[in-house]
């Protein structure tokens, strides 16, 4: 009965749901991006085998946020999680520059697939906090946005264990998606 | 029974990609737990906690084991196996139109105990799974992984022919037979209670390839059964450039630390990683001698490092002198990079949380110099004062405090004066000792560090000359100059022109190489006569793959280019190191 008057004054105020997931490389900071959100605080986390799953409010838009493990195995399970997605957040561990090739070619064959056509992308160039790491717009050359046509992407620099950049990027999202839907 | 997309059973899900969550959408359910997948949510009511622990431990645990197992669902016999080694198959009463894949589930819960122990906060580790009724929240047929529960292919039993429960939580002989979850009604069953401990996590199941995947090779290195830094059994997870392996909690605080101090990997999820060279640096480290480098001052050896500090005290003498002394066979050579420098140290070690004690080594210029004494002392100070190693059991915060002191602080490792830091690594370079490396890395040693010594370029040239005379003996040697030069175009290894000018001429002639890509030319005569050369030209001339792999994982620069405007690792085109970190 609760959950009846909750959607009745989630359409009354414009309320929208989001399926959104979260996928990178293993070690990029998905978990602790995850937890940042949903409950505000940095947890001490462990790879994660298999996937998260939790809701992030955040203005009126709720964002259910898949966080799937990166490790190589895993990454073949992506795809898996594609289904009626709205949003991609792709996290890249901005410090890892000896990586960022390979990060380039797993988000590359994610935005190619046919499910993710419509997905809005975006991408957290975590842990700038790290001396030697690489500025977002490195990583925006990287992983080749500038070339991406007909797509909606954006590129937020982030800390996760200081929860910088985390809401800008979810602004942009809800944003994009409303304009989508 | 066939559990292809087509005949899926209805009501199920793949747990492959499936999670349990402890909560419940309404309040309202006790005992309530979810089986989230991205094709939909199962509510499922349990009687008890109790039960409920019980299931999502079991659950857990097999997801774990599929996760972890490297299944190829492909490879699964289409009709599921009968567990024979099931102590309990006989009390099964089996209901359902689970019946065939559950009994063989059985055997896939029980392997997946020993993963699931961990996953399942340690609840009924050695219980086992059945096939359980599932109301849909919403169900949608069709996944090409349809790992309901299917069976994993027992064969023999291999891996489970455990007694029935390390992390036996339900108490002794387990099975505790959970019942099927009341709210939905139909029953289920439980059989097959042996608790799987002896397969190694995840491989388990007969015929699953991490059996002979790295891990065994890894595990057989002195130390490598338990985690370097809580001592838990069987780690699984690794740091490629520390060389030790870890268990998962561990391997988490690693991670957190960045790639700079530690690059972690997984044993079993990572495939590619493991190249043959990867391997040889973990023999030639593991954990073993890897904790004699970096807990050397623990307290269980704290009174001889306080006796050493003491005597270092005791000598201290003019710092001056030592200085000079050191300047002498040693020359750090500032004027190497100017730009390039920013870019080379960013990009090695672990030289960012030790940022502040580079600068108090500086000073430091001898072992008998009063600032090495106070450094000694203040060190044996921490390593009295640290709380003594976590045990497996530990909370994750004390894990965190140690391995911070351990590979960032350095608390335990005394640290040499720059000069001699670098002295040992060249010399342990030269020596092709991977261990000697490392604790002079772990000294303080600057791996990414230029010289222009004539010892280094002495080191350098003497190997290239008897690496020319094995080449000659053997096949010619052409083809060196192309492919230096499409190496020097190419990724890491882009010739940044800051190689000075000068000597290796020897080392030239020797390689029979022309000086192919970076140009190093104009600044040449800025420098003088000497060129400069790091350590891991003198490992690319000495062609020793485990050595090349840890001085780069460990952040070498094979961007920096000697005398001739080449970079390191075109001298060791043979190894595949050079490749791999091009490519990836």
């Amino acid at each position: 009965m609760g959950q009846v008057f909750t959607r009745l004054f989630d359409s009354l105020w414009g309320n929208k749901e989001m399926r959104v997931v979260m996928l990178g490389l293993d070690a990029a900071g998905k978990t602790t991006i995850l937890y940042k959100l949903h409950i505000g605080e940095v947890l001490s986390t462990v790879p994660t085998i298999g996937f998260n799953v939790e809701k992030v409010q955040y203005k009126n838009v709720t964002f259910t946020v898949w966080d799937v493990g990166g490790q190589e195995k895993l990454r073949p399970l992506w795809r898996h999680y594609f289904n009626n997605t709205d949003g991609l957040i792709f996290v890249v561990d901005s410090q890892d520059k000896d990586r960022i090739g390979r990060a380039a070619q797993e988000f590359k064959s994610i935005i190619d697939d046919p499910l993710m056509r419509n997905a809005a992308i975006l991408v957290f160039a975590n842990k700038q906090d790290m001396r030697g790491c690489l500025p977002p717009s490195e990583v925006c050359q990287h992983l080749g946005l500038p070339e991406l046509r007909g797509r909606r992407w954006q590129v937020q620099g982030a800390v996760a264990i200081k929860g910088e950049g985390l809401y800008e990027g979810l602004d942009w999202m809800a944003q994009t998606l409303k304009t989508i839907k | 029974m066939q559990l292809s997309r087509s005949v899926r059973p209805k009501n199920t899900l793949p747990l492959l990609t499936s999670t349990v969550k402890m909560d419940a959408d309404d309040p309202a359910v006790r005992c309530a737990f979810r089986v989230v997948s991205p094709e939909g949510t199962y509510t499922l009511q349990a009687e008890t906690e109790f039960e409920r622990a019980d299931w999502i431990a079991a659950l857990q645990a097999v997801i774990n084991c599929l996760l972890n197992g490297a299944i190829d669902m492909d490879a699964l016999p289409r009709v599921p196996v009968r567990p024979t080694h099931s102590r309990t198959s006989s009390q099964a009463d089996v209901v359902a139109d689970f019946a065939a894949h559950a009994a063989a589930s059985a055997s896939g819960g029980a392997v997946a105990a020993h993963a699931g122990g961990r996953a399942g906060g340690g609840g009924g580790g050695g219980t086992s799974s059945g096939g359980f009724p599932l109301t849909p929240a919403s169900s949608q047929p069709g996944t090409p992984l349809a790992g309901t529960l299917p069976g994993i292919p027992s064969g023999d039993g291999s891996g489970s022919e455990g007694d029935g429960g390390h992390g036996a939580a339900g108490g002794g002989d387990v099975l505790s037979h959970p019942r099927a979850p009341s709210r939905l009604g139909a029953a289920s069953r439980v059989s097959g209670g042996t608790g799987a401990h002896g397969a190694a996590g995840g491989g388990g199941s007969g015929g699953t390839a991490s059996s002979s995947g790295p891990l065994e090779r890894l595990r057989q290195v002195a130390g490598n059964r338990r985690c370097a830094d809580c001592g838990a059994q069987d780690p699984d997870w690794a740091s490629l450039n520390l060389g030790v392996l870890l268990c998962i909690e561990c391997s988490g605080v690693h991670r957190q630390l960045g790639v700079q101090v530690s690059k972690v990997r997984s044993c079993t999820l990572d495939v590619k990683v493991w190249e043959p060279a990867v391997i040889a640096v973990f023999q030639a480290v593991g954990n073993d001698a890897s904790n004699k480098v970096w807990e050397a001052g623990m307290p269980a050896s704290g009174a001889a490092a306080a006796t050493a500090a003491g005597s270092a005290a005791a000598g201290g003498g003019g710092t001056e002198a030592a200085a000079a002394r050191a300047a002498d066979s040693w020359v750090w050579c500032d004027d190497d990079s100017g730009g390039e420098d920013e870019e080379g140290r960013a990009g090695g070690g672990a030289r960012g949380p030790r940022g502040s004690a580079s600068g108090r080594r500086q000073v430091m210029v001898d072992g008998d110099s009063l600032a090495a004494a106070a450094a000694a002392a203040s060190s044996a100070a921490a390593a009295a004062a640290a709380p003594p190693k976590p045990a497996p059991t530990a909370p994750l915060s004390d894990k965190a405090r140690f391995i911070q002191d351990k590979y960032v602080a350095r608390a335990f490792v005394t640290p040499l004066p720059r000069e001699q830091a670098a002295s040992r690594l060249w010399d342990a370079v030269a020596g092709r000792d991977v261990r000697a490396a490392l604790a002079a890395l772990a000294a303080g040693a600057d791996v990414a560090a230029a010289y222009r010594t004539p010892r280094a370029q002495r080191l350098v040239s003497d190997a290239a000359g008897r690496a020319a005379a094995l080449d000659r003996g053997g096949s010619g040697s052409g083809g060196g100059a192309s492919s230096h030069g499409t190496s020097s175009s190419g990724g890491r290894a882009s010739g940044d022109g800051s190689g000075s000018g000068g000597i290796v001429a020897a080392a030239a002639a020797a390689w029979g190489r022309g000086g192919g890509g970076g140009g190093g030319g104009s600044t040449a005569e800025a420098h003088g006569v000497c060129g400069t050369v790091t350590v891991l030209h003198l490992a690319a001339t000495l062609g020793d793959v485990a050595l090349l792999e840890f001085l780069l994982q460990n952040g070498a620069a094979c961007q920096h280019t000697d005398a001739h405007g080449r970079t390191a690792l075109p001298n060791s085109m043979q190894s595949e190191v050079y490749a791999r970190f091009i490519l990836t």
